[in-house]
């Protein structure tokens, strides 16, 4: 399972994640994806500390981060992320039903790889998980160590 | 080089006491040789005078010689005798008069010899005559030596005569040939000397003339300031250093209540309270000590109590630069006290109302962000699990039950535009103004160019007048330029062909007026005011899709320009959208 591209999904909102994993599933890549349900989980993962510190999967060709979520917040995520040298490498796409300015501009500061509105229509929905799992978990390449 | 009035006069009377000194003593030079002359003329006469005598006395002891030879008588000797010593007695004299002429001299000294040499025959024919007797004495002046002698005597005195005419003659004409060029000298200088006199005179009458109209003058210019200084708001005073004033001006007396006679001489202690005097006085102490103007603000008291004055204060120097008093101008600012006490209250309230306006903006904008965040959320999730639920059990339903199921599919999807739209309207009013040149043309091209799809199969009559390039946000004028056109064409569906027309009336000085013309649907003037109303329609969205946000978000973007919209129109006439927007100048 190791070489395996894993989409890690970090998303506090129960049917937000059931309808993105619903729209991954529909193009045959949800058994890829790592689901945390909060900023703090996601760097537990990220860093193999506490509860998963046993992890296996390795580091994600993909974080897919959700901009507000309880404890640790997705603009968190991403600062500790672009200044790690280990994690700066993962790209990462904020999927957020937040369109505002400063939420954007903050995300491009800290270095954020692609920035996503979730659309209200659920086939655009659809589309656009598609599109970004299919972009980064296949066509993209991921970096050398990336999927170690 | 300018040469003083003053030294003009004094060197022209120099110049005067000059010639008239010159003439003085060329007079005093004249007048002594004048005397000269008169007195050698009387002497030459003395001389002739003596010379006559001489010759007469010489004759005299002939006869008084020749009665002594004839009679013997004593008497006749004695004469003889007194005349001959008479005649010692003149040589003597006439030698004295002419001391000064080596040649009168030597014939005095011949005639000398010759009256001896005669007075030497006459005593030897008197001695004759005493021992031999008149016959002897007789024979001898028969022998006529005496006449010869006597002869020669006539003959020097005659030479001598001359001389002395002569003499006279040439000192006369001397002595008139000099005082005739004396004469000229005198009367030339003295015509100078009139001359520069009365030019010095005229002089010092201009002098004079010219000192009284500057006196005058000085006395209009201090007429002049007084006046000035009487009619201004201001108190004016001066103070001599012992704070005694010098000078007030009418302000000054009106609120003493005194005249001004009785200020100047008195000092602010005998005229103000003891603590405002002391202030006064202090503050003028100050401006003498640093010899600069300073600003006093100055408690003065009115009939109707205190007031502020600004005291500009400032030395006044003598022409050594040593001070010698103390100038004050003294203004009212009472009112301008109160004003700036209440631009500060004014200030505070705006201070306040800004800080609270602040918090409604954070609060606002807290709102739009939950907004965006927390209601898009549960549409997403009703949009989404509805289309699951059509996934999985849409086999199962019925139509009735499928167009429920879209329905509520339908209904997210608007509200989450309203949704979308509302945020937009609101970033709006946030987001700051990037203003450069806009070039409106370019902006209707590309507006027109991005609604191709709803104009394909569609017949429009398109008027463009040359539009003016501006000074705006162009991102912000680019989607009022997009609603309204695109209002245009919408509105326009049922017209074949569509007219529409893009303008400007550039006749105003400060703003253009731009406006969008169409032969549409239009729309109902008493409902004009609802036109530009967040989420406000006059059409039902059946006829026409749209939420009601777009001409909401023109009126926010022009008023935030400084620009006005306003919309004219009439039921199936068609409408006319305006907007105007500032001039570059005036927006400046």
């Amino acid at each position: 399972m190791t070489n395996l591209k894993r989409i890690m999904l970090a998303e506090d909102n129960e049917r937000d994640l059931e309808l993105t994993l619903a729209a991954l599933e529909e193009h045959k890549l949800a058994n890829q994806v790592i689901v945390v349900r909060d900023g703090a989980e996601a760097l537990d993962y990220l860093y193999s500390r506490g509860k998963h510190a046993h992890q296996a999967g390795g580091l994600p060709v993909v974080v897919l981060l959700d901009l507000k979520m309880p404890k640790v917040d997705g603009l968190e995520v991403l600062r500790q992320m672009k200044s790690d040298p280990n994690l700066k490498v993962v790209p990462v796409v904020m999927i957020t039903s937040s369109r505002e300015e400063q939420d954007l501009l903050r995300s491009y500061q800290l270095g954020v790889n692609a920035y996503v509105v979730k659309p209200v229509d659920f086939q655009k929905f659809t589309d656009a998980v598609k599109q970004i799992g299919a972009f980064w978990a296949v066509i993209n390449e991921p970096p050398p160590r990336a999927a170690k | 080089m300018k040469v003083s009035l003053g030294s003009k006069i004094t060197a022209g009377f120099a110049v005067a006491v000059l010639v008239l000194a010159c003439v003085g003593v060329l007079s005093y030079l004249t007048t002594t040789d004048l005397i000269q002359a008169m007195n050698s003329v009387a002497r030459t006469r003395e001389t002739l005078e003596q010379l006559e005598s001489v010759l007469a006395m010489t004759a005299e002891t002939e006869t008084a010689q020749r009665g002594y030879l004839l009679t013997g008588s004593a008497e006749f000797l004695e004469e003889y005798q007194a005349i001959s010593k008479n005649v010692g007695n003149q040589m003597t004299k006439l030698r004295a008069l002419v001391a000064e002429n080596a040649n009168q001299q030597e014939s005095l000294n011949r005639l000398e010899l010759l009256i001896s040499e005669r007075f030497a025959a006459l005593d030897d024919r008197i001695e004759t005559r005493q021992q031999h007797g008149l016959q002897a004495a007789a024979s001898a002046v028969a022998l006529l030596k005496g006449k010869v002698i006597m002869d020669q005597i006539r003959v020097v005195v005659s030479e001598m005569r001359q001389e002395e005419e002569r003499q006279l003659l040439q000192r006369q004409e001397t002595s008139r040939d000099r005082s005739r060029h004396s004469i000229g000298i005198i009367l030339t200088s003295s015509v100078l000397a009139c001359v520069l006199g009365i030019v010095a005179v005229l002089l010092v009458r201009r002098d004079l003339w010219l000192r009284e109209q500057a006196e005058k003058r000085l006395q209009d210019s201090q007429a002049l300031l007084q006046s000035i200084l009487d009619n201004t708001p201001a108190v004016v005073f001066l103070k001599g250093r012992d704070g005694r004033y010098l000078f007030v001006n009418r302000q000054f007396e009106q609120l003493a209540g005194i005249p001004r006679d009785q200020i100047v001489g008195r000092t602010a202690f005998d005229l103000l309270k003891e603590e405002l005097a002391q202030a006064a006085s202090d503050h003028d102490l100050k401006v003498l000590q640093t010899g600069e103007a300073m600003q006093f603000d100055e408690t003065v008291m009115y009939p109707d109590g205190p007031h502020t004055h600004l005291a500009v204060k400032f030395p006044l120097r003598d022409a050594d630069g040593k001070i010698y008093a103390t100038g004050a101008v003294s203004t009212d600012i009472s009112d301008r006290k109160r004003a700036a006490q209440l631009i500060e209250k004014l200030n505070e309230d705006l201070e306040r109302r800004a800080a609270s306006l602040e918090v409604a903006n954070k609060e606002l904008e807290a709102f739009s962000y939950s907004v965006s965040h927390d209601l898009r959320a549960p549409l997403r999730h009703i949009a989404g699990f509805v289309e699951l639920l059509t996934n999985k059990a849409g086999e199962k339903l019925d139509e009735a039950s499928h167009r429920y199921l879209k329905i509520i599919s339908d209904a997210a999807k608007q509200m989450g535009t309203l949704i979308d739209d509302l945020l937009v309207f609101s970033r709006m009013g946030r987001t700051e103004l990037r203003q450069t040149k806009v070039d409106l043309n370019a902006l209707v091209r590309e507006a027109i160019e991005g609604l191709q799809h709803d104009l394909s199969g569609r017949n429009v009559n398109w008027k463009i007048a040359q539009l003016p390039t501006i000074q705006a946000d162009p991102s912000l004028l680019r989607q009022v330029v997009v609603n309204l056109v695109g209002n245009a064409v919408k509105y326009t569906r049922p017209r074949n062909p569509a007219q529409i027309e893009i303008g400007c009336d550039d006749r105003h000085a400060r703003e253009f007026v731009l406006f969008v013309r169409d032969n549409g649907v239009g729309f109902d003037m008493q409902y004009s005011h609802k036109l530009f109303g967040v989420f406000q329609r006059l059409h039902r969205s059946d006829e026409f899709e749209g939420t009601g946000i777009g001409l909401a978000n023109v009126r926010r973007i022009i008023l935030r320009h400084g620009g006005r919209t306003w919309a004219e129109g009439k039921v199936d006439g068609g409408a006319t959208f305006y907007y105007t927007l500032p001039k570059q100048d005036a927006a400046n």
